[in-house]
């Protein structure tokens, strides 16, 4: 039998996350988490509670547990954020948990997912997004479109650090995409000090 | 233009794809006898008024719901925005 010696790649094609600061601003890729979507099948109820250990999910909406993260995407449907080197099939935990009462997919390398982190981040969103970023407080997930890629923004804390996912094979255009807005959000700042 | 998403509130339409007349959620039993015609009409006629107008539309870039959306078409001013299932369940549920 074939023995293959797999290293695991970022979506970058690197065996370190992407990391990137300009100015007072850092995007950072977060390969350490295990990605589901959940929706719910007819006539089942209390989903989203099961997926957080109790709280609902309200509309456009995030509940953030000890380890996971579950953000609402549309009606009856959730995306779970998990510790990848605690729970790397997180679908399959998911699915023995909720059985016939939701579809479960796995998004592990579907979604790529990045934090940015810094001061006056609504300076570097607002170019990139058409989000209306004062009712993005903490809290608060919105799908969108940055750079012509669907993706979606969540709101840790406002202005100060969001969370972004996108579609795996953008993450280089969408992360180029994002530092230049950086690059150019510092220079004027810079420009103008 | 902003369309009024039943949930979400004010979205901008560049965030929904326009997929075509909402008379294409009722689709024709195939079974039925006359099936062929039904399904000619239903395929190609399309009335194309000026003024009130349901059509429906995909939230693609947001919480990728279906709606119907009742438009004037010469004002492009929206009347009534609801997700497509609730109305096709509605029409399903008249019928």
């Amino acid at each position: 039998m074939t023995n293959y010696r797999l290293s695991p790649r970022t979506a970058f094609g690197a065996s370190e996350p992407m990391r990137a600061t300009i100015g007072k601003a850092t995007l950072t890729e977060r390969p350490e988490f295990s990605i589901a979507s959940v929706a719910v099948r007819a006539e089942q109820d209390g989903i989203a509670a099961k997926l957080t250990g109790g709280a609902d999910v309200a509309v456009s909406e995030l509940v953030q547990t000890d380890t996971r993260t579950v953000f609402w995407t549309g009606p009856n449907q959730w995306f779970v954020l998990d510790d990848h080197s605690a729970v790397e099939a997180l679908a399959q935990t998911l699915k023995a948990d909720l059985g016939a009462s939701a579809s479960v997919t796995e998004q592990n390398d579907g979604w790529v997912v990045f934090d940015l982190t810094g001061e006056d981040l609504d300076e570097v969103l607002e170019r990139l997004c058409s989000i209306n970023l004062s009712e993005l407080a903490r809290g608060r997930a919105q799908r969108t479109v940055i750079e012509h890629v669907g993706s979606f923004v969540l709101c840790l804390e406002q202005g100060r650090s969001y969370r972004l996912l996108c579609g795996r094979s953008f993450a280089p255009s969408f992360a180029h995409a994002i530092k230049e807005i950086m690059v150019s959000v510092n220079a004027q700042k810079t420009l103008l000090a | 233009m902003l369309i009024p998403h039943p949930l979400l509130g004010l979205r901008d339409a560049q965030e929904f794809t326009y997929f075509g007349d909402a008379s294409l959620l009722d689709r024709p039993d195939g079974m039925a006898e006359g099936a062929s015609e039904q399904f000619h009409d239903y395929l190609y006629l399309r009335d194309n008024p000026a003024g009130e107008h349901q059509e429906l539309w995909f939230h693609e870039q947001g919480d990728r719901s279906w709606l119907v959306v009742t438009r004037n078409t010469l004002t492009h001013e929206i009347f009534k925005v609801e997700f497509a299932t609730d109305v096709a369940l509605a029409r399903r549920s008249a019928t």
